[in-house]
């Protein structure tokens, strides 16, 4: 099929494009399903997408297009049912130890005990509520995209997002009073 | 100085997240208070992304999958599975009837052989039935070779 000739050539390579966005589409599958393996997986699919699709040039950004695939295949693993997750279930994030011994950068700022405590309120999250806060706040999608990626109403994505993350800042707060709080008067 | 117009969490962390209308970012301009609150929320919010993707962002070396500890124990539980299975089918399967004189002493034979390991009665079977038996052999409803019946009357003759 002849490329358009009013259409911009498409520079960016699957190379390029596994370059630019495998870490990030792992990072987020690694979020979605708490499991690293089964997100190493899906990622690997939403890039063997990506190489079947790739040539197509149908695509205008294939940030977003891998983001949409990834979160979709994370679904469907979600709705297969709990024996194929728990066949496959392997250790979680949780009992993974760093492959390198020293700490990541994050870690040392953040601190041990603070990271265990957001993690642990994040894994008890409702699944949507997981995924509304991983599209919102660490994807940085808006609102409009994060709803329409999951299918439902933008109110339905504020008012996740407010739980997810009223609960892992009381988490954060650890029993102390929260600062946001108005000051009685 | 807190107003009534001052914000809940709800309406800061709808700020913070670029969800509110503008009318609660211009409250926010004008209010101290509200300022230094949506500070406090927007510092948790970077707390929180970075604690994400800092865990997420773990480098993950080749761990084994779950299942694999246990496998030596699966192995066991389905070999001695198996053992018990092939036992309870051995022991549940039908004798064989016999239908002519020869299946009778095979049948016999294997009795013998499983009843009395140490002695049986193999030299007794053996021995070819007599072809001119005047008597039907046999003591009452217990079918055996005349062969046998010959040599049990000469054990008893012998213990006599």
């Amino acid at each position: 099929m002849p490329a358009d000739p009013g259409r911009p050539p498409d520079h960016s390579t699957y190379e390029a494009l596994v370059e630019a966005h495998y870490q990030r589409v792992l990072r987020l599958c690694r979020l979605l399903l708490r499991d690293p393996h089964e997100a190493e997986e899906v990622t690997q699919e939403a890039f063997l997408e990506l190489h079947r699709h790739h040539g197509d040039g149908v695509v205008a950004d294939w940030g977003s297009w891998l983001t949409r695939v990834a979160v979709n295949r994370v679904r469907d693993r979600h709705r297969a049912g709990w024996w194929p997750r728990w066949r496959w279930r392997t250790r979680s994030l949780d009992s993974m130890p760093l492959a390198a011994r020293a700490p990541l950068p994050d870690r040392v700022a953040i601190g041990e005990q603070t990271l265990r405590r957001i993690r642990a309120a994040f894994d008890r999250l409702p699944r949507r509520q997981r995924e509304v806060l991983t599209l919102r706040q660490i994807e940085g999608l808006s609102t409009l995209e994060t709803a329409t990626l999951l299918g439902i109403s933008e109110n339905t994505v504020k008012q996740h997002l407010f739980r997810a993350i009223e609960a892992l800042r009381r988490a954060l707060r650890h029993g102390e009073r929260d600062p946001a709080d108005p000051v009685s008067t | 100085m807190r107003t009534s117009e001052c914000l809940s969490r709800q309406q800061l962390i709808a700020v913070a997240t670029d969800d509110a209308p503008p009318s609660l970012r211009a409250h926010v301009a004008m209010c101290g208070d509200c300022r230094r609150r949506l500070t406090v929320v927007e510092g948790d919010l970077g707390l929180i992304a970075a604690a994400l993707r800092a865990d997420a962002g773990v480098a993950l070396p080749a761990a084994p999958r779950r299942y694999r500890r246990w496998a030596p124990a699966i192995a066991v539980a389905a070999a001695a599975v198996l053992i018990a299975f092939g036992i309870g089918v051995r022991a549940r399967a039908p004798v064989p009837v016999p239908s002519s004189t020869g299946d009778s002493r095979a049948f016999l034979q294997a009795i013998s052989g499983a009843l009395f390991a140490a002695r049986g009665y193999d030299h007794v079977l053996d021995t070819a039935p007599p072809a001119d038996a005047e008597e039907p052999c046999g003591w009452g409803s217990l079918a055996m070779p005349c062969g046998a019946a010959a040599w049990l009357t000469a054990d008893a003759g012998d213990a006599r």
